[in-house]
């Protein structure tokens, strides 16, 4: 007796977004098939990973994964460019936090001129991250913008609190945005609705729903990424904006990678624990429908580039 | 122990009204004993803030015993009398005064339709019987030899008597000569005789057909013979001062001394004073009332029957009767026949109450051929849906935000009530409209509507109801939480303070529509419908009757179909207890209607997600999928 395998077909497509120009620029989406669906349909750009640079070192993350990201971690230029030479990345997710700071924040220009050195160094796209704060961001989004204008950054995040300053530096300075939501799919449309209202491009959107890590709520915002591109490819074009996920910093924020040997022995090594959860992270969202993730750990890194090989791999 | 100085008078300004109260008392108790009008939305609980008093002069007590002296503002709930004081209360505390509209709409969109017409064939009937005196042969007793009268004439088996009657029947029978004129109340399962009258009397009959809403109560006086109307009445609920919604009246209910016989004496005391009203003003007199058909939530037919009402609050939300039997009006104390009989339309479950089910019945929703949506847009959004015969209604408890409560700028429609804004583009340039041309006092619901419009549309406000504080506008400015926009200002309004709107009230009424509209969609989804499958949506309370009906649907509180699909209703609540009243068909109809309604508990495990996702997509402007709205225009595309 055989068998017919069941197979969907989906009449929609994932929006095609473009980070970056000339040669380096790196397209993401475009699908027409839940992830790695092969024979459902297209995935015509693989999903990418960006390192994960800060612009000092984070004061969150364990010894292990300091000492894996080497004496670079200093400096930012270096450790982007460490990022491209040694680990392959595709792209930068330059997270600033330092403007943010209550005692002698950085300038805005001094954002943007990092934000630049790092441009020029690598010579990769750029996603530029602001600290999350409204005030401190509201000032720097402008000036770094406009530093980097014409490379088709991709700038975040923009939320439905605050989201007006952003998109219109995004517009003027021609790059792409990041639409952030607390995990909640009808406010991750609204936060698109809101931006394209504004005169934004739908193809020049980043969609950030947020997310936990491994064992942080994981499954949660696996069926929102689930739903949104359920929803996309079956014609919602305010959903059918390419997924960003956060694999290495939320990550870094678990138990389980920061715990200490000698607190839980039968956890084993904590050095391989901090590769193998943000990998697992990372797998996930992968599955899930994520687009780009952004990541810490370079042997995470190098098992995720394994990972997405093997799974874009049709033959 | 009393000793001479446990008296004080409290003064109220800018009444000059002098209340007597104990040491002690409480002070918004005392205030309405003295028939101050003030608000209470939450009935005392010291959450609303709304009885905010100003103390001139004179020292009182806070519940927590902190001193109370001039220049104060506390919450009169909160606040014990200690000594004489003096005290204003702010025209923002005080309950909007007024006469009750009780017009049913005319000039509105859509039609309202007047009913078929409803044979007249009431609940109280009025059978001239001729009886064959008695003999030695004939020793019937005098109630059997009526009651065999009364079968012959009216072909009913059962029939008894009310003790009055009883007590009267011998004299009255011969002294007619054995002719009479019977008043009987067709009790279903029984005719009861409530009265006896001469053969030449006119067999006076009038019926009171009312419907008791939570906010307002508004009340038909009907002549039973011919089913005319004699009047109509309304009047605010004067469980008002219990609180605002049904809840916060039966945490009253439950939770104050005598708070159950409270809020009946309430509710009792408002259709007494109906009563009076409408006889004087028909000149007849309130004993030939001889029926009272009442449509109210199930909250509210449990006050009037002085019921417990506490279980309906609480899971698995179960109400003490749904159908009460027909009481004696002496029974419940109004100030009708004593014998009068006073049915309630049977309720379907905690939250579809009679008055969903009056609604129902007199817009003959079982009736209809097409889908039909019954929308009543009051405190609890009770929606039905009729599709080929059967009926499905929830409850999409939508808060009383567009009766204006909960809104800072909100008031009821009374004279002074904005009811039509429109903005221009920029957000500087105002125009609005006042009940009866009065100054601004606040803005009453369909006002409301036209308003969270207009500032979508002018750009002051954007999908997610946020300001847009990149507005140069100095209507926008930044206020205690966040920005407010002034409406009307100070010049302009009667009590000389700018009319603005904030934040909150604005989310306030996006969380009110997106109920309503995820209630309409729950029906439609729970049959696997479409709103396009939607032939006709009526719009049912008296707040639904000058609604702008473009603006209801861009701001996503309706579906996006065909205007000409809306008809508005009006009180359909009272015209389905005006039609039991007269017509006895209609009462066991409405039984027959009540049984056969399903109820769509919204909070029920199985409905409670696809309600709440419902309800969060709901939560913009129109809604998150904007699709479904294609004739909203687009919003703020000129922001920045």
């Amino acid at each position: 007796m055989s068998l017919t395998p069941v197979k969907k077909s989906w009449n929609h497509q994932i929006k095609e977004v473009t980070i970056g120009t000339g040669e380096s620029a790196v397209t993401v989406g475009g699908e027409t098939t839940l992830p790695f669906l092969h024979d459902e349909g297209d995935m015509p750009n693989p999903p990418r990973i960006a390192l994960d640079v800060f612009d000092a070192v984070p004061d969150t993350w364990t010894e292990d994964l300091i000492e894996a990201t080497g004496d670079e971690i200093n400096d930012p230029v270096e450790w982007a460019q460490k990022g491209v030479e040694e680990w392959g990345v595709e792209l930068i997710s330059l997270n600033l936090t330092q403007h943010a700071l209550e005692e002698d924040p950085a300038s805005p220009e001094d954002c943007a001129k990092l934000a630049e050195e790092i441009a020029e160094a690598t010579g990769l796209p750029m996603i530029v991250w602001g600290a999350g704060e409204e005030e401190p961001d509201r000032d720097v989004y402008p000036v770094v913008s406009q530093a980097l204008s014409g490379q088709r950054c991709l700038l975040g995040s923009a939320s439905e609190e605050s989201y007006k300053t952003l998109t219109a530096t995004c517009i003027a300075d021609g790059h792409n945005i990041i639409g952030e939501s607390p995990i909640d799919i009808n406010i991750c449309k609204q936060v698109n609705i809101l931006v394209t209202d504004m005169g934004m491009s739908e193809d020049r959107i980043v969609v950030f729903p947020t997310n936990g890590a491994l064992g942080y709520g994981l499954e949660y915002a696996y069926s929102i990424l689930e739903r949104t591109r359920l929803a996309a490819l079956g014609g919602d074009r305010m959903m059918a904006m390419p997924i960003i996920i956060r694999a290495g910093t939320e990550s870094q924020r678990s138990k389980e990678v920061k715990a200490k040997e000698d607190e839980f022995p039968e956890w084993g090594s904590r050095a391989d624990r901090g590769i193998v959860w943000e990998a697992t992270t990372a797998t996930s969202y992968l599955q899930a429908g994520a687009d780009i993730v952004t990541m810490n750990h370079p042997e995470a890194i190098r098992l995720i580039r394994q990972y997405i090989d093997t799974f874009m791999n049709t033959e | 122990m009393l000793s001479t100085n446990t008296r004080c008078t409290v003064t109220v300004m800018p009444d000059e009204a002098e209340i007597e109260c104990s040491r002690g008392d409480n002070l918004l108790e005392a205030l309405h004993r003295a028939e101050v009008e003030i608000k209470s939305l939450c009935g005392g609980a010291g959450t609303c803030g709304s009885c905010r008093v100003i103390v001139e002069s004179g020292q009182a007590r806070t519940d927590d015993g902190d001193v109370i002296s001039e220049g104060d503002d506390p919450l009169a709930c909160r606040t014990e009398v200690t000594a004489d004081l003096q005290l204003h209360v702010p025209e923002e505390s005080r309950r909007a005064e007024g006469e009750v509209s009780a017009d049913e709409p005319r000039h509105v969109l859509g039609t309202v339709r007047p009913d078929r017409e409803v044979p007249v064939d009431p609940v109280c009937q009025v059978t001239p019987v001729k009886l064959t005196p008695p003999s030695l042969a004939d020793n019937t007793s005098d109630f059997d030899r009526t009651c065999r009268a009364l079968r012959e004439v009216t072909g009913r088996e059962a029939f008894s008597a009310s003790h009055s009657v009883l007590r009267g029947m011998a004299g009255s029978l011969r002294e007619n000569d054995w002719e009479s004129t019977a008043l009987w109340v067709d009790l279903q399962t029984h005719g009861e005789l409530i009265d006896l009258l001469s053969p030449e009397a006119a067999g006076e009959a009038y019926g009171l057909a009312v419907d008791i809403g939570t906010t307002t109560v508004v009340a038909d006086l009907v002549d039973l013979r011919n089913g005319e109307s004699l009047g109509r009445a309304g009047e605010y609920n004067e469980q008002q001062r219990c609180g605002e919604d049904v809840i916060s009246r039966i945490n009253f209910a439950s939770q104050k001394d005598n708070g159950i016989q409270i809020l009946k004496e309430a509710v009792t005391g408002t259709i007494n004073r109906l009563i009076e009203q409408l006889v004087r003003e028909a000149g007849v007199c309130e004993r030939g009332i001889r029926a009272v058909v009442c449509a109210g939530n199930t909250t509210m037919i449990h006050t009037l029957y002085g019921l417990d009402p506490n279980n309906i609050r609480r899971q698995p939300y179960i109400p003490t009767v749904g159908t009460v039997p027909p009481l004696r009006a002496a029974e419940i104390e109004l100030n009708t026949d004593p014998d009068a009989r006073v049915f309630s339309l049977p309720a379907v479950g905690s939250f579809v109450g009679g008055d969903i089910v009056a609604g129902a019945l007199s817009s003959r929703l079982t009736e209809r051929e097409e889908m039909t949506l019954l929308v009543d847009i009051g405190t609890n959004g009770e929606i039905v849906l009729a599709a080929g015969g059967s009926l499905l209604a929830c409850s999409a408890s939508a808060g009383p935000a567009f009766e204006g409560g909960g809104i800072s700028c909100g008031t009821r429609a009374v004279p002074g009530a904005v009811e039509r804004f429109r903005i221009a583009p920029g957000g500087d340039d105002v125009t609005y409209r006042t009940i009866g041309g009065q100054p601004a006092v606040g803005v009453c619901g369909t006002g409301l509507i036209d308003l969270l419009d207009s500032l979508l549309q002018a750009g002051v406000i954007n999908r997610s109801g946020r300001f847009n504080t990149e507005l140069e506008s100095d209507r926008l400015r930044e206020a205690d939480e966040g920005y407010e926009y002034v409406l009307v200002p100070g010049d302009e309004t009667r009590d000389g303070a700018d009319l603005t709107i904030e934040t909150a009230d604005i989310r306030n009424l996006i969380r009110s529509k997106a109920a309503i509209y995820a209630g309409i969609r729950m029906l439609l989804t729970n049959l696997a419908l479409d709103e396009d499958a939607v032939g006709r949506i009526l719009i049912a309370g008296g707040f639904g009757t000058h609604i702008n009906l473009d603006a209801a649907v861009s701001i996503g509180l309706f579906p996006d179909i065909e205007r000409d699909r809306f008809q508005f209703v009006g009180n359909s609540a009272l015209r389905g207890a005006r039609q039991a009243l007269i017509d006895r068909d209609s009462m066991r109809d409405a039984q027959e209607l009540a049984r056969g309604m399903t109820y769509l508990e919204l909070s029920a495990d199985e409905q409670a997600a696809a309600f709440m996702d419902e309800f969060v997509a709901a939560e913009f402007l129109p809604h998150t999928e904007m699709e479904r709205f294609p004739s909203a225009a687009p919003g703020d595309t000129s922001a920045l």
